[in-house]
């Protein structure tokens, strides 16, 4: 079963001459996906597009087999982490909470408390008096307290300390262990890697990179090139995504590892294949301009 | 108790650490004939990664039989006889004796000299055992 299905999605923002492309995305279900990309990428808009805040222009989402519109069926089944932790600021930390176990639908109370445990927030305190941390920690709360299907989350780690940090992403691996599916958009390869088992890279709207992280590094390694070697002889069955001068050296991100890879082996010795992390890829495909898929 | 150290920032596909790991330790006994092993979600909770990546290793190591599944029971350790888990231990080392060859092959080592080394390094390690 797939948690979210996009076709054919575009969303054109006149004031800043931005639109967001999105052909084909699957996000099966039970999955950690993370959503990457630099600022202005697009990662927000997409978020919204999922929750329908805002209405694509053309295509279609599909989430839990409902359209994304559907808000009464979605309702209960999805939770959402704003990139603006925004609550009420003349509430305390007791009263939000209180609020929150009248009106979220499938409040789980229970899990609440241990929460409470873990992000051990002064209940009389007003929320304008927390700091961004505490603002965040309550959100968690709120966010993870409740017994959905589906958790989107944008950049739910920003502004935590790394004991913070770790914290939100074991929340995140915990309703991961239990089948939740958790689309959680970051900066932060690092923490992509480590969490997430498929991805999408984002770059002014487009999609460049998407998959499962680890076929994706089965799939894609690079040759290193002295600049100075004559380059036209890359063997015409190389797979080409992406070139990259740094220093004197030429680096080529190629794809189609698992049949290239033995065949630069057997014929073509003078070429190593390295393997490539997400940083690697993702420095590839960003900075220099790489081909975009 | 499975310890697995996975390196998420290597080029190599954690799922794929695992399932070498857990290889390794099955080929050389550490792990036992019919031993039971944790469940999917408490390996992942025990190494702290992702469920997904964890469900992926114990599926490649079903299919290769080097595990079984009884399903409401729980997953178990599959130590096939002799002969087969031999081959597995030639299987495993494949890739590595082959960069090591390659590597002697580059420094131009004669094969012939290279083959006494490894010989000779052989009897060192494995001292009197077979």
């Amino acid at each position: 079963m797939q948690a979210v299905k996009i076709n054919d999605l575009s969303k054109r923002y006149k004031k800043s001459a931005f639109t967001l492309q999105i052909d084909n995305l699957r996000i099966e279900s039970g999955s950690i996906f993370g959503l990457l990309g630099p600022n202005g990428a697009g990662k927000t808009s997409l978020l919204k597009l999922l929750m329908d805040f805002i209405r694509p222009d053309t295509g279609s989402i599909e989430i839990l087999g409902h359209n994304s519109s559907d808000r009464e069926k979605l309702q209960t089944q999805i939770s959402y982490m704003s990139e603006n932790k925004n609550l009420y600021p003349d509430m305390t930390v007791k009263n939000m909470l209180d609020y929150a176990a009248s009106i979220v639908p499938a409040w789980d109370n229970d899990k609440a408390l241990e929460l409470r445990n873990i992000f051990p927030l002064d209940l009389k305190k007003r929320i304008s008096t927390l700091s961004y941390g505490e603002k965040t920690q309550l959100y968690a709360i709120l966010t993870f307290a409740r017994s959905a299907e589906l958790f989107i989350l944008d950049e739910p780690t920003r502004g935590l300390d790394p004991l913070m940090q770790e914290q939100m992403l074991k929340l995140i691996k915990e309703k991961s262990w239990q089948g939740k599916t958790i689309i959680f958009s970051s900066h932060q390869l690092g923490e992509i890697e480590q969490n997430a088992d498929s991805l999408a890279m984002l770059r002014n709207g487009k999609i460049i990179l998407e998959g499962n992280l680890d076929d994706l590094k089965s799939e894609l390694f690079v040759l290193k090139l002295e600049k100075s070697e004559n380059t036209n002889i890359l063997p015409s069955f190389l797979n080409i995504v992406a070139r990259y001068y740094h220093n004197e050296k030429l680096i080529v991100l190629c794809k189609g590892g698992m049949e290239a890879r033995p065949r630069l082996r057997s014929d073509f010795d003078y070429f190593h294949p390295e393997n490539v992390n997400l940083k690697d890829i993702f420095f590839m495909l960003m900075e220099n301009g790489g081909e975009e898929k | 108790m499975i310890w697995v150290k996975v390196d998420f920032h290597s080029g190599e596909p954690v799922y794929k650490q695992i399932v070498q790991s857990l290889k390794g330790d099955i080929i050389s006994g550490k792990l036992s004939n019919n031993e039971a092993i944790p469940s999917i979600r408490e390996l992942a909770r025990d190494l702290n990664i992702n469920p997904n990546t964890v469900a992926r290793a114990y599926r490649e190591l079903e299919s290769e039989g080097y595990i079984y599944t009884r399903p409401g029971v729980g997953n178990f350790i599959k130590q096939s006889d002799e002969k087969t888990m031999e081959t597995k231990a030639l299987e495993m080392l494949g890739n590595e004796l082959i960069e090591i060859i390659n590597t002697a092959r580059s420094y131009k080592l004669p094969r012939k000299k290279f083959a006494e080394f490894v010989m000779q390094t052989i009897d060192n390690v494995y001292g009197g055992d077979e």
